[in-house]
């Protein structure tokens, strides 16, 4: 009996083994590429570079603009992650903390925005959006992602408020401060650990965003990382500039290689609340 | 006392939230419905109101049914890899495995990908020229096996499905594990003690402890399945093609077919599609709670 067992584990560990090598090496495959000649890469698909080009890499941030698109979505998405967090987490507390009529209702309002999808009022809020002149724009863009970062960080910020003891709020108004310094000075400051992982998870989330960048930006000098990788994609598969491609790629995916790494538990652990308690 | 004093911040403090939540989200779901019944091209100021004309057209539009198709396919097909995948890493992982860390940064980093990263990296592996695995079936022997993956429809819904996977896998096994790592030890000793092995004890302790994490995950399934859209737009390069889904219909018929009354009809069916077979998901697999 406990011989079938080992067998099969022995199976399943070198499944899994053999599924993260391939994995492993098609990223690295990217990035080695990215670091060669179209003539090298185009004599074989395998190999390693002979030099180290960087060449490929001043192609794709200058002459391709992935270095223009890179400020692009690091400034949106800090604003768009300080915004949704910051206007998700004074929502979050009255709805979490004050009692008042159709308060379940409200809540209820800003959750059901996960489950529905973009495709349905894709129209509307592009037709809208024009209505606006807010097409074809960044504080378009912004608007956008601040609201639709709020369903989310709601959700996560109610439960973490509900968790604070009520005493909190009773000692800070009966020692005479006003509702207004209690939530800023008192309650807030409380919700930190709550607030970064909702920040993290945003601002992921706005960094990677491709869906609205590709319905509302037309300019090329507004695009973001994603939207800009899918122009690159079309452009220079078809020019068969596989390499410089490849360097562009790189850009995208970096910068996030190096968040998880860095916060890899706080990622992992922050999902599994998120997700198991809905 | 106290809650009279905090309700002076329900104004300020909700307020920016809801103006936000009311302008962005919900005028345009109300709009959206409102569309689906008019014949509106998106270049006329008027909008025709045509009652339910564009449900009947969907209803026997052959496009539509093949994307329908192909979304169950897609459905169909990642479940059953996703499902036993996720799973079985997670029992793995769980038990502490050398470079455990590493493994679950491999398994996991592609979730955190931009959808446009992943779409590059496998349009790029599939790719019939230079593709990784046309080179790699070349390499090992296997030259008759070449093809372009994405031209025919028998290897490129597999195909795409195979993407997805790999980009979704990660959260799976997280849910997964985190799961497993609920359960007592207590549980395993008890089940020892009554000669359960291994094998036993995944069947007959871990699988139904984790009934919860299994409905989620199956929620989440078919609900990323009929939304589908960015990963197959850009591989595609947003031409019509043989893995059509309803989102790239939809994004076409809106764009550039003119027709923005028929596009968000289709939005409300597949708004519909994510409610109703969610609903259904949770009723068929509804059982009761087990306490430990």
């Amino acid at each position: 009996m406990e011989a079938r067992a080992k067998a099969l584990k022995g199976v399943a560990v070198l499944f899994m083994g053999f599924y993260c090598l391939s994995s492993a090496v098609a990223l690295a495959w990217v990035v080695y590429t990215s670091f060669k000649s179209n003539a090298e890469f185009f004599a074989s698909t395998w190999s390693l570079p002979s030099q180290l080009r960087w060449s490929n890499y001043a192609y794709a941030w200058a002459n391709a603009e992935m270095g223009h698109y890179f400020f692009n979505t690091t400034y949106l998405s800090a604003l768009a992650t300080a915004g949704s967090t910051l206007v998700g987490a004074m929502a979050a507390f009255v709805l979490a903390r004050v009692v008042f009529p159709f308060r379940q209702v409200a809540l209820y309002f800003f959750l059901a925005a996960m489950m529905v999808p973009a495709m349905l009022y894709l129209f509307p809020l592009f037709v809208q959006m024009r209505h606006l002149h807010l097409t074809n724009s960044h504080l378009g863009l912004l608007l956008l992602y601040v609201s639709m970062g709020l369903p989310f960080t709601i959700f996560v910020l109610t439960g973490f408020f509900r968790t604070l003891p009520r005493e909190l709020e009773e000692a800070a108004l009966i020692d005479g401060a006003s509702p207004w310094k209690t939530f800023w000075m008192v309650m807030l400051p409380l919700a930190r650990p709550g607030l970064v992982t909702v920040a993290i998870f945003n601002f992921i989330s706005f960094w990677n965003e491709f869906f609205w960048s590709l319905i509302l930006l037309h300019s090329g000098r507004l695009y973001t990382l994603a939207r800009g990788l899918q122009t690159l994609f079309w452009n220079l598969s078809t020019e068969s500039r596989w390499t410089e491609l490849f360097a562009g790629l790189v850009i995208v995916m970096l910068p996030l290689m190096v968040v998880f790494m860095l916060l890899q538990d706080r990622i992992t652990a922050g999902l599994t609340a998120g997700a198991l308690k809905g | 006392m106290l809650q009279r004093e905090l309700r002076k911040l329900i104004l300020p403090l909700l307020l920016p939230g809801l103006l936000l939540h009311l302008v962005f989200f919900a005028l345009p779901v109300l709009n959206a419905f409102y569309y689906s019944l008019t014949s509106w091209s998106g270049i006329t100021l008027e909008k025709e109101f045509i009652g339910l004309d564009n449900f009947a057209r969907a209803f026997g539009d052959r496009t539509l049914q093949t994307a329908l198709a192909n979304i169950l396919f897609f459905g169909i097909f990642g479940f059953v890899l996703v499902f036993p995948l996720s799973l079985l890493f997670a029992v793995v992982l769980e038990e502490n495995p050398p470079f455990a860390r590493l493994l679950k940064f491999v398994i996991f980093a592609p979730t955190l990908l931009s959808v446009v990263v992943t779409a590059v990296l496998w349009g790029s592996i599939y790719n019939p020229v230079i593709g990784l695995l046309n080179e790699t079936l070349r390499a090992i022997g296997l030259e008759e096996w070449t093809q372009p993956w994405l031209g025919r429809r028998g290897a490129a819904l597999p195909a795409i499905g195979i993407a997805m996977v790999w980009q979704g896998l990660g959260t799976y096994v997280i849910l997964f594990l985190a799961g497993l790592q609920k359960i007592p030890r207590s549980f395993y000793e008890a089940a020892q003690l009554d000669g359960a092995d291994a094998w036993q004890q995944f069947w007959l302790v871990k699988l139904p402890l984790l009934w919860d994490v299994v409905q989620i995950l199956v929620v989440l399934w078919v609900i990323n399945a009929v939304q589908a859209f960015a990963l197959i737009f850009v591989i595609t390069r947003g031409y019509p093609n043989v893995t059509e889904v309803l989102g790239t219909y939809l994004y076409w018929a809106g764009f550039q077919g003119q027709s923005i009354g028929y596009a968000s009809a289709m939005g409300v069916i597949m708004f519909a599609l994510v409610l109703g077979l969610s609903l259904l998901v949770n009723r068929l697999m509804r059982r009761e709670a087990i306490e430990y």
